[in-house]
């Protein structure tokens, strides 16, 4: 499971590809305070993270992966 | 400072020579030049500069080529070197330190980058910061 | 300043000759790896060079042709006639440039555009409809701000490639994932991700559209990008952009860059390598450090310094306790700069006045020997003309030192040839090789200046009329592909370039018949000809093989204008062809303009001269075989009738009163026919300096110039095609 929901924590793992878009999408609207937890990703997939772009959730974790690092965590950052 | 630092320029293309030549003279260097690797191996066992300005890219012997040769030369070895290309990539900078360059200028290099890097290297007494910035005519 | 733009101009082209001879050889053969290592060297070098410049639009156009030359050089990228067209133009761009640079100091107006669309062809950038403004959609490079590049590390001036990427909002249907297809762009230095338009609330969100879009540098190679999204050409503009360095970082505060270097002295010891190699890399590192830090003002510990250059965490820590607070140090000027060394080159103008000089040095050592006669031969006598002799010798070979000054290898006329070949055959749909031969020997260089419009024509000539399409080709059993060979070499008289092909050759018989049609010659003459002679009158004047002038072979400059052009120089053409197997043609030329070896021949008490080049033999004939009909004069030599003609009628004297047996003949040979010149006397040959005509004597026809001989007597040299 690339994605898993723990209250109001999602934590991305591995390989995070588009077929998770509408769960995570469902989430995020019904998730109060949601935060995310990229440490253990590897992929993202542009659907999810047009998704985080939208939403805003805070980041619980910065990925690891140095390319996420590096260009995707900062617009999840602020 | 009484004695001018002696700076060896090697690198193929003539305009790029004559352009360091004029920056480095009009600071106070002298500047000799060789057109690839093993002309300036020769030039400098012939007289040891107190830095080298070395290009990547050249017929014969190339920049890395010399640098390695330079490096383990009793004599030579500890001679600072300049490595300056056109790439900005990364690993051409690491490139040019695993030959033995010291400082790696990506071109086309500025007066005062080019000036202030060979002073620093050769020792020399840097400006002021007051000092007008650059000799201007060839910054891009 | 202009020192180094003349240096930078005449190094371009330089360069862009070299580039083109290697571009050339590289699209003979493709598998060339040392023309591809030149010609890709040669963008290089001409890249680096022009970045010194204000010339933005050079540079981005070289570095184009640069990237397709390393796409090539890899084999991720073929050499087509396509690309080598594209190249070509490049390269023509460049030198068009650089004439301009020359003259007015700058680019014209529109290298910008220019360098965009000549630019875009070679970087073969999938976005193909170009022309007008093919990186529209990367105006955000320009607006990027200095904290967005520093945050990047994008300091120091830098060409990187630039990108946008707008992927189609449907592309998640189609399995793309435009940040997966991000994350392989190689050496990637920023990706800026946006929405392309504002993003809608959650609610309201598809989450199956794609809304984002892309921006991105990278320090590869256009091309490199652009094979990462072949698969999406339409959704991507890529092209090279050029950053400039940040103000006040580069050259920045001193200490910044001292800091800088010696971050950078610390990573190298920290860089893998043989202990040969670390070690003469912490020789440099301990001697680059002492120096920084004596520039800085600090006292160095040399001999702790070398202790820590051990490892780069000794190295450190011996920085840290180096360098409290550093003072900063006001600049000394360093001493004055050095002389510099001048390049010698020579005006032709002054190696002219220098010949002309030397001529007057002839006449005036030639009355030596008349006053060496008259002081008899006591000591005084032999005195002079020993010392006449001296001067013999020394001014001869002042003159040929002179001479040497002049001299330029034939292959600077041979330059333009390869290009004129390629260009040529590829547009006439023919395969043709050409080979070149003899570039080192040397010509004066006003010979060169008179050979060179005449071999364009004549090997244009070969391509247009003699070397034959493919298909013909091999109809006649030869190999699809045609030759030209161009081979100069020296000759006692001269120099010889010969031009020869393997075409289609000419036939005599289509000549005959073509010169009685064109009214030159009447039947019977035409018939008389030797085939020989008949292959010569493509040198007549106002004839043509060709049924249609082709474009090719240039309107009004035929082959005859060849032969007049070479003829006037002092030398003469040559022509052998056979049917089907190929045409040769020579080119016979004195070395010098200025020095013309003559034979001397005298009418009416005057001396004359007739270049040796024209002279095709000198005999006596007994009077009884020149035979006369109706005014006309002729004489049977060999097996050929040849007309006589008198040189004293031809120059307006009296004939000759003397009884004679026997006349002085010298046979003339002016291509297509000879002629018999009868002449009072023939003397020696000579080497003269020979001089145009000048005031009064400018207005007389049928003169090429005056000389002075050895002993100081003038002489008129003929001009023979013009008096005949």
């Amino acid at each position: 499971m690339p994605i898993r929901y723990e209250d109001g924590l999602a934590r991305f793992e591995g390989l995070c590809a588009v077929d998770e878009a509408l769960p995570l999408a469902e989430w995020l609207e019904a998730t109060e305070a949601a935060r995310v937890d990229l440490a253990a990703c590897t992929e993202l997939h542009t659907a999810l993270l047009q998704l985080l772009l939208a939403a805003r959730p805070a980041l619980a974790a910065p990925p690891e992966d140095a390319f996420l690092r590096r260009w995707v965590a900062p617009l999840l950052a602020g | 400072m009484t004695q001018q630092p002696h700076v060896l320029v090697v690198d193929d293309a003539a305009t790029v020579r004559a352009y360091t030549r004029q920056v480095l003279e009009s600071d106070g260097f002298t500047v000799e030049e060789a057109v690839n690797g093993i002309e300036g191996l020769e030039r400098a066992l012939a007289r040891p500069p107190d830095l080298l300005i070395v290009d990547v890219n050249m017929v014969k012997m190339d920049g890395y080529a010399m640098l390695r040769v330079l490096r383990r030369d009793p004599v030579l070895r500890d001679v600072p070197a300049i490595m300056v290309s056109t790439e900005a990539k990364d690993r051409d900078r690491e490139q040019a330190l695993l030959a033995g360059a010291n400082w790696y200028i990506v071109k086309p290099a500025r007066p005062d980058a080019l000036t202030a890097a060979a002073r620093l290297l050769t020792g020399q007494p840097v400006k002021g910061p007051a000092k007008e910035p650059a000799k201007g005519e060839a910054a891009p | 300043m202009s020192a180094l733009f003349d240096q930078f101009v005449g190094e371009a082209r330089e360069l862009l000759d070299t580039a083109g001879a290697s571009l050339l050889a590289l699209e003979r053969d493709p598998a060339d790896r040392a023309a591809i290592n030149e010609l890709f060297r040669a963008f290089h070098t001409l890249k680096g060079a022009t970045g010194l410049f204000d010339m933005a639009p050079f540079t981005r156009l070289v570095h184009a042709g640069e990237d397709a030359l390393s796409a090539l050089r890899d084999g991720r990228r073929r050499l087509d006639a396509e690309l080598a067209d594209r190249l070509f133009r490049a390269l023509d761009q460049g030198a068009r440039w650089v004439d301009a640079l020359e003259s007015d100091g700058t680019l014209p107006g529109d290298a910008d555009e220019t360098a965009r669309r000549l630019s875009a062809g070679l970087t073969g950038t999938p976005d193909a409809a170009p022309a007008v403004a093919p990186v529209a959609g990367l105006e955000w490079v320009e607006a990027l701000d200095d904290a967005a590049r520093r945050a990047a590390g994008l300091i120091d001036a830098a060409t990187l490639t630039a990108l946008v990427y707008a992927p189609d909002p449907e592309c998640f249907f189609t399995g793309d994932d435009p940040l997966a297809l991000c994350r392989k762009i190689p050496d990637l230095r920023l990706l800026a991700i946006e929405p392309a338009e504002p993003l809608p609330l959650l609610a309201g969100l598809d989450p199956y559209r794609c809304l984002l879009r892309f921006h991105a540098l990278s320090g590869a190679a256009a091309t490199e990008v652009a094979s990462v999204f072949r698969a999406v050409p339409d959704q991507v503009r890529i092209a090279p952009v050029t950053l400039r360095a940040l103000p006040g970082e580069a050259g920045g505060p001193e200490d910044g860059l001292a800091g800088a270097i010696l971050r950078e002295q610390l990573r190298i010891l920290t860089l893998p390598g043989d202990s040969l190699d670390r070690d003469g890399r912490r020789a440099a590192v301990a001697r680059a450090v002492a120096n920084i830090l004596g520039a800085q003002g600090h006292a160095v510990d040399r001999a702790a310094l070398d202790t820590a250059c051990a490892d780069a965490g000794a190295l450190r820590r011996f920085l840290d306790a180096a360098r409290p607070v550093a003072p900063p140090v006001e600049a000394a000027p360093v001493a004055t700069p050095s002389g510099r060394r001048a390049l010698l080159r020579i005006e032709p103008e002054r190696v002219d006045q220098l010949m002309a000089l030397i001529g007057e040095l002839t006449v005036a050592k030639s009355q030596l020997p008349a006053l060496a006669r008259q002081a008899g031969a006591d000591s005084l006598g032999q005195g002079l003309k020993a010392v006449s002799a001296r001067f013999d010798a020394l001014v001869g070979e002042l003159q040929h030192a002179a001479l040497r000054l002049r001299l330029l290898p034939l292959s600077r006329v041979f330059e333009p040839l390869p290009r004129l070949v390629r260009d040529t055959a590829r547009r006439l749909d023919k395969t043709v090789e050409l080979a070149l031969g003899g570039g080192d020997t040397e010509a004066d260089k006003d010979i060169l200046d008179v050979l060179g419009e005449p071999l364009l024509h004549l090997v244009r000539n070969s391509l247009d009329h003699g070397i034959e399409p493919p298909d013909r080709r091999a109809a006649a059993g030869k190999p699809p592909s045609g030759v030209i060979r161009v081979h100069a070499f020296q000759e006692k008289d001269g120099v010889v370039v010969e031009v020869s092909d393997d075409g289609a050759g000419i036939d005599p018989a289509k000549m005959r018949a073509a010169a009685i049609r064109k009214g030159l010659l009447d039947a019977a003459a035409a018939e008389a000809l030797g085939d020989d002679e008949a292959v010569r009158l493509v040198f007549a004047p106002g004839f043509s093989t060709a049924s249609g002038v082709s474009d090719l072979s240039g309107r009004g400059v035929g082959m005859d204008a060849v032969r007049a052009a070479v003829e006037r120089a002092g030398g003469r053409v040559e022509i052998a062809s056979t049917p089907g197997e190929g045409t040769r043609i020579r080119l016979v030329l004195p070395l010098t303009l200025s020095i013309t070896r003559v034979v001397v021949i005298e009418a009416a008490g005057e001396l004359f001269g007739v270049p040796v080049t024209l002279v095709g033999g000198m005999r006596r004939v007994p009077c009884a075989d020149i035979r006369a009909v109706k005014r006309a004069e002729s004489v049977v030599l060999g097996d050929r009738v040849v007309p006589v003609v008198r040189l004293r009628r031809l120059l307006g004297f009296p004939d000759d009163p003397r009884e004679r047996s026997a006349e002085y003949v010298l046979v003339a040979d002016l291509g297509g026919t000879g002629v018999a010149l009868v002449v009072d006397d023939v003397r020696e040959r000579a080497d003269v300096m020979l001089r145009p005509m000048h005031g009064v004597l400018r207005g007389l026809r049928g003169y090429s110039g005056t000389a002075a001989l050895g002993d100081g007597r003038l002489l008129l040299v003929l001009d023979l095609r013009e008096l005949l």
